[in-house]
């Protein structure tokens, strides 16, 4: 079951590079590579924290002067003060000015790209409902993300947002094509017990002439 | 033997119905396509087979009404005899 599972995803992701291959560019695939880089604030201050309680330790190896001490330890709790101030303003859900020249900006600039050419036509997988609406469904998202940003919002926790949603989209998929595997199989069966049923007819139908 | 290419037939337009439903996928249709198609062979096979086994079981019950006859026919000649 596991295997087949892993079979149904790779098939899934297969699909939609396909789909996506001829009408998306490099560059908006680059993008969301990109977007996947970033830490969440949470990660951010955790990793701030971390490293100021490591230069520390550190720093107060083999120190026996008190003033020293105190002096590494105020630096210390100042860095854990900034990082805190940072995750404060960073999951505010609305910022006043948008950011515009960093990482996430460029990985917008290329997802906007990526939607603006895309048209309703070039969204549709022909012969396949359930790849469409995935396709759809995340460029949607795509654009969803686009205007939270241009409304000011934060970048980190809107991309969080953004990876939850096509996580749950690609399971939605995947339930599609799981739902259309069981539904092939029901009618292969079908035919079987067609057949079965028609060469037991045969059967009884010899075995009476035998019988005279 | 007509009636199951019939049979088939209908099978096969109900299959191209849902495809053009958009209810299956290419993907889908495909699959169930060469489903059928080996189901229709295999019919085709067993009717085949059941034919000439139905032919076999009635050339076995003539044989042996046309042994019980002479046998009949012999045992009244013994008799007069």
């Amino acid at each position: 079951m596991d295997a087949l599972r892993a079979q149904i995803v790779a098939q899934g992701f297969e699909n939609t590079q396909k789909a996506i291959a001829t009408k998306a560019t490099q560059d908006a695939i680059n993008a969301q590579a990109e977007l996947a880089k970033f830490l969440t604030p949470t990660q951010t201050l955790q990793k701030a924290i971390d490293e100021a309680n490591n230069r520390y330790a550190k720093a107060i190896y083999g120190v026996s002067d008190p003033a020293l001490l105190a002096k590494y330890k105020q630096e210390s709790e100042l860095e854990i003060q900034k990082a805190e101030e940072d995750f404060d303003r960073a999951t505010k859900t609305h910022e006043k000015k948008p950011r515009t020249s960093n990482a996430g900006a460029n990985a917008l600039a290329a997802f906007q790209n990526q939607v603006g050419g895309l048209t309703d036509r070039s969204l549709t997988v022909p012969g396949d409902t359930a790849l469409t609406k995935y396709v759809q469904e995340i460029a949607q998202l795509t654009q969803d993300f686009d205007k939270t940003i241009a409304k000011g919002a934060n970048v980190a926790l809107t991309t969080d947002a953004y990876w939850k949603g096509a996580a749950a989209y690609a399971a939605e998929y995947e339930e599609a094509i799981k739902k259309a595997n069981a539904a092939d199989d029901a009618y292969k069966s079908q035919l079987d017990d067609q057949l079965q049923t028609r060469k037991r007819q045969i059967d009884l139908q010899v075995a009476s002439i035998g019988m005279g | 033997m007509n009636s199951i290419y019939a049979e088939f037939d209908h099978q096969l337009a109900q299959l191209n119905k849902e495809r053009d439903a958009g209810s299956i996928s290419v993907d889908q249709y495909n699959k169930r396509l060469a489903d059928l198609r080996q189901s229709e062979a295999d019919t085709v096979t067993a009717v085949t087979n059941g034919f000439k086994a139905t032919a076999a079981a009635q050339a076995d019950s003539m044989n042996g009404f046309a042994a019980a006859i002479a046998n009949f026919e012999d045992a009244q000649r013994n008799y007069a005899a």
